[in-house]
C-alpha cells in the first residue's frame, strides 16, 4: 500500500462507531527511556521500561441519541474498561489496514463544549491503556 | 506512510535492531558514510497521527541501548 | 442495576451463592470478582437501538455479556435497551364449574 489521503478511518469506541463524527485521530504508544549505561561504555545506553499508549480523538460534538455526547459522556466516570480500535479506513481488518487497537481503555479527559460564539464545537476524547497488554496491531 | 508491518513490531520487541542512514542510496564510502545505530530499540511509535484528508506520515524514534553508540562506517 | 452472574469457583459459590444469581455488585466488585475467576457474565437479551453499534442491526436483538456500567453506559446512550424475557407463572387452577341441573 503506497502513501494515501486520510480520508475514511474507521473509530469504534466501546462497540459504537463514530468514524462519521470523528475529524482527527492520534495514536501514540511509546517506552519509558531508561538508562542502562555501566563503566566503560563510551556511549548512554537506553532499554525499555514500561509502555504508555494513548489515543486521542478529535470529534464533531453531536447531542443526539447514540451520538458523541451520548456515547462518551458516561464513560468519563465509569472505572471500567472500555475496547477502543481505529484502522486507516473502514474495511476489514488486513495486513494493509491494521487495527490500532486498546483493548481495556479507559477515558481520562472530556470536554463536552469547548467552543465560541459561530464555532462548530469539537471534542477531544482521550483514551488510555488500563490494562496489562497495551496497544496492540491485529491484522484479522 | 507506507505500510506499518516493518515498525509496529518493534515498539514492543525489546530486542535491538540496527538502523543505518546515508546521505545517497549509493554504497557506503568516504564520501557516503552511514550513520549506524547497531543496537537501537524504537521508544515511540504513532500508527496515524493525522486530520481528515491529511496523508498520515509516522515518526519512529530509535535510541541506543548498546555501550558502542553510534558509529559512522564508510564501508 | 442488576447483572446476571454465575459462579464458577468455590470462592465464587461461597460469597454469590451456587449457580447463577442476580447480583447488584458495584463496578470495582464485579471487576474483583471476574478478574478473580470466581463469577461469570450470563448473556442476557438487548436490543439494538441505534443504527452504529457494531454487534447488531438497528432493531435487533442480540445476546451480550456486558460489563454493568458498559451496559449502563450503552443505554444512556441510547444503543441498546434490556429485552427482559417474562417469569413463567405457574398455571392457575381452573375453578371448578357449576354443575347443571339437566331437566328432563
Amino acid at each position: 500500500m503506497s502513501a494515501f489521503t486520510l480520508t475514511d478511518a474507521l473509530i469504534i469506541i466501546n462497540g459504537v462507531t463514530l468514524s462519521d463524527h470523528g475529524n482527527q485521530v492520534t495514536i501514540t504508544d511509546s517506552r519509558e527511556d531508561k538508562d542502562a549505561t555501566a563503566f566503560s561504555a563510551t556511549s548512554k545506553a537506553s532499554l525499555k521500561g514500561l509502555g504508555d499508549a494513548t489515543m486521542d480523538i478529535v470529534l464533531f460534538q453531536d447531542f443526539a441519541s447514540g451520538k458523541t455526547h451520548a456515547t462518551l459522556s458516561p464513560l468519563i466516570s465509569s472505572i471500567t474498561p472500555v475496547a477502543v480500535e481505529i484502522r486507516p479506513t473502514s474495511a476489514a481488518r488486513s495486513a494493509t489496514n491494521p487495527a490500532a487497537l486498546l483493548a481495556t481503555a479507559l477515558m481520562f479527559d472530556y470536554k463536552m463544549l469547548d467552543a465560541g460564539v459561530g464555532d462548530v464545537p469539537m471534542t477531544t476524547a482521550t483514551f488510555k491503556n488500563s490494562g496489562n497488554a497495551g496497544m496492540t496491531y491485529p491484522t484479522s | 506512510m507506507r505500510s506499518s508491518s516493518p515498525l509496529s513490531p518493534l515498539i514492543s520487541s525489546i530486542t535491538p535492531v540496527a538502523v543505518e542512514v546515508r546521505p545517497t542510496s549509493a554504497a557506503r564510502s568516504a564520501t557516503n558514510p552511514a550513520a549506524l545505530l547497531a543496537t537501537a530499540l524504537m521508544f515511540d511509535y504513532k500508527m496515524l497521527d493525522a486530520g481528515v484528508g491529511d496523508v498520515p506520515t509516522t515518526t519512529a524514534t530509535f535510541k541506543n541501548s548498546g555501550n558502542a553508540g553510534m558509529t559512522y562506517p564508510t564501508s | 442495576m442488576v447483572n446476571t452472574y454465575k459462579a464458577i469457583s468455590v470462592v465464587g459459590e461461597h460469597y454469590f451463592g451456587e449457580g447463577v444469581s442476580e447480583l447488584d455488585l458495584s463496578p470495582s466488585e464485579e471487576q474483583d470478582a471476574l478478574n478473580g475467576g470466581h463469577l461469570e457474565i450470563v448473556p442476557r437479551k438487548y436490543r439494538v437501538l441505534s443504527d452504529n453499534y457494531t454487534a447488531g442491526a438497528q432493531g435487533e436483538v442480540v445476546e451480550l455479556a456486558l460489563l454493568k456500567e458498559n451496559d449502563a453506559a450503552l443505554i444512556q446512550g441510547g444503543h441498546l435497551e434490556r429485552v427482559d424475557e417474562p417469569k413463567e407463572t405457574p398455571a392457575e387452577p381452573k375453578p371448578a364449574g357449576k354443575q347443571q341441573k339437566k331437566e328432563d
